[in-house]
């Protein structure tokens, strides 16, 4: 992993299409302003993790565990 | 999918199968990968106050970009999920919902920031005759 160390008003390109820019810190919270072209989509983090295990959990599923799961139910 | 599902972003075409006849739950199957699946249930069953918000990427890659898509054109429906418990618990991803536009028969993961919505939120359970 890259690490650098960037100034309030300084920024990062990525690649030829993505920019990212601090744009503000305050106490322990930075403010980044991300520039990237529309078929990049930017994520926070936690948030993309939780999605992506779910979706993977979500994957799984057979037509069985829906029938099992739903006995009764539907 | 241009974007495909968070995860599996090689799988773009996806076809929109009836789990049953009279079921709530639908199939969204992998074209092009026999052995992905997910089961899709529409939120606005038991959540009818759902609310699902697009930034501009979301209208990009929906096609929506022209606005002659009313409300009608644009479907959300979220992903399934069976916990491990006893008895099964069934979830429905309302944080993270693939939103159809229906028209252009295009679909996107949209992440919903606007409100705190679960990625496991528990199906109650759906009744045949309630099901309008």
């Amino acid at each position: 992993m890259l690490i650098l160390t960037r100034r309030v008003g300084e920024s990062i390109t990525i690649g030829d299409h993505i920019k990212v820019y601090v744009i503000d810190i305050k106490g322990r919270q930075v403010r980044l302003g991300i520039k990237a072209p529309s078929d990049t989509t930017v994520y926070r983090q936690e948030i993309y993790q939780k999605i992506l295990e779910e979706n993977r959990l979500a994957a799984q599923i057979g037509v069985a565990s829906i029938r099992e799961a739903t006995e009764g139910k539907e | 999918m241009p974007t495909g599902i968070i995860g599996f972003p090689d799988d773009k075409r996806y076809i929109l199968l009836e789990h049953k006849k009279g079921s709530s739950f639908l199939w969204f199957q992998s074209v092009d990968n026999g052995s992905l699946a997910f089961v899709l249930i529409d939120p606005f069953l038991f959540k009818p106050d759902y609310e699902i918000q697009l930034n501009p990427d979301d209208i990009l890659g929906l096609g929506l970009e022209n606005g002659s898509e009313g409300i009608e054109g644009v479907q959300p429906l979220a992903i399934v999920n069976i916990l491990k418990t006893e008895p099964r618990e069934i979830t429905a991803n309302l944080l993270g919902p693939i939103v159809l536009n229906l028209r252009k028969k295009l679909a996107r993961q949209v992440i919903l920031h606007h409100k705190r919505y679960s990625h496991r939120f528990p199906i109650p359970q759906v009744k045949e005759e309630k099901v309008p």
